[in-house]
């Protein structure tokens, strides 16, 4: 079948005035770098979230459900094997203590995050949470929580890898070396991060402000030459040509 | 069991592989072979500058949640059309949008240095105009009346990209060019009264 003839073309049959409203579209708006560049944060920070956060609200349900059946049983388990009442859980301190003795693994910090390096502690109970910030701390309810690092001197930094290159962006106004010194470090903390790139683009961009252009161009051909088909490509050749 | 991959170079193939397969379709590939052509599609349907971005990110959420379910049976752009359709379908039914949408969007298009002042005025009244009866176009014939006359596109490529036949595109054109026809009727009659 063949497709009619555009309003466009001459000696269609177009309305009086079409044609001219239709050559006023001013087409489609250009994607820029920074919409590119906060797009991909979007993605980067949506596949990062748990599972359960996508799924279905019957999926949530049956989680729910499923919960509430092994506490169900638990419960019922504990009422049939409960020896007596002196020798059941230990005092409330005594819990705490045992949670701490086998923290939870470390999320990845960053390498200058950790303190100055300090002989093992000896009883961790009382030494993790001070010589390792990062790891769990264990708050008077019992319960675990996760805190951000802290260096002494410095705002408390980002665990989560997509926060800590926001963090390190917006130094670039404010604080260029600092947010070089974020992007050099960042494949230590987050070794198997997924934002090399992003990292890349940061230290490339706080070169630039800190006027070290050359250094700042080495570095753009080097990600480029790495990555010719990447979406950061174009990107980082602008930035760095900008400044040509 | 067939899933939609990437290959190296960033094209996407179908082929038999294990939904746990590391080669995978993600959200992150869809993103970096795809942005464009949801970009254009947003516009397309009517999705203004200003609100691009935000929609985009609905979009995307809409993918990431949606895609354990994507089998390859379809092309990858006609399942994003479909997407794309329901959720700019959606920011158009929003109240605010409908109120938003009768104002002008003058401000927000890039202005075009080769033309006087007077020229960019007129070329800015007339696009005003043109969105203006676009809007009044029902989500499906826009999109195709767009695709066709304004982008140029041939209707075959408008069915593959909106998964109907090609009589379902020749159709919604006719009744587009109707329609618009009509508008824009309506729009000389009140310019004529207002000179007279």
């Amino acid at each position: 079948v063949k497709d009619p003839k555009r309003w466009l073309e001459a000696g269609s049959d177009a309305p009086s005035g079409t044609r001219e409203l239709l050559r006023a579209s001013s087409g489609v708006p250009p994607l820029t770098d920074a919409v590119r560049g906060r797009l991909s944060l979007f993605v980067a920070k949506t596949t990062s979230l748990p599972k359960v956060a996508a799924s279905s609200w019957a999926l949530g349900a049956k989680g729910m459900t499923a919960v509430g059946l092994m506490v169900a049983a638990g419960y019922g388990a504990m009422r049939l094997q409960a020896p007596a009442p002196a020798e059941s859980a230990p005092p409330i301190e005594s819990r705490a203590e045992a949670r701490v003795e086998s923290p939870p693994e470390p999320l990845p910090a960053p390498a200058d995050l950790a303190p100055s390096p300090q002989p093992p502690p000896t009883s961790t109970s009382e030494a993790a949470p001070a010589a390792r910030p990062q790891l769990a701390r264990v708050s008077s309810g019992g319960r675990t929580e996760r805190h951000t690092g802290v260096r002494s001197g410095r705002v408390p930094i980002p665990l989560n890898e997509t926060d800590y290159l926001e963090h390190a962006r917006a130094l670039l106004e404010t604080d260029a070396r600092e947010a070089l010194r974020l992007a050099h470090r960042h494949h230590d903390a987050f070794p198997a991060g997924r934002l090399d790139l992003e990292a890349e683009i940061i230290a490339v961009h706080a070169l630039m402000r800190l006027g070290q252009r050359d250094a700042a161009r080495a570095r753009a051909d080097a990600v480029i030459q790495k990555n010719p088909g990447s979406i950061y490509a174009e990107r980082l050749g602008r930035l760095v040509d900008s400044q040509r | 069991m067939t899933c939609q991959t990437m290959s190296t170079a960033g094209e996407l193939s179908a082929r038999s592989a294990p939904a746990d397969d590391v080669y995978a379709l993600t959200l992150a590939d869809v993103y970096a072979t795809q942005t464009t052509f949801i970009w254009k599609t947003l516009h397309r349907l009517g999705v203004r500058e200003p609100h691009i971005e935000d929609v985009f990110q609905e979009v995307l959420l809409v993918v990431f949640k949606r895609l354990p379910t994507y089998n390859g049976s379809s092309a990858l752009t006609t399942w994003l059309f479909a997407i794309c359709f329901r959720v700019a379908s959606d920011y158009r039914n929003r109240a605010h949008m409908r109120r938003e949408m009768a104002v002008s969007d003058i401000g927000t298009a890039a202005v075009d240095l080769g033309r006087s002042p007077e020229e960019e005025l007129h070329r800015r009244e007339a696009e005003t105009r043109l969105l203006g009866i676009l809007d009044g176009l029902t989500l499906d014939q826009r999109a195709v009346f767009v695709m066709f006359e304004i982008d140029g596109l041939r209707c075959e490529e408008i069915a593959t990209m909106m998964g109907v036949p090609i009589g379902t595109v020749h159709s919604r054109l006719h009744w587009a060019r109707k329609s618009f026809a009509r508008a824009l009727k309506r729009l000389h009659e009140a310019d004529a009264r207002r000179v007279a």
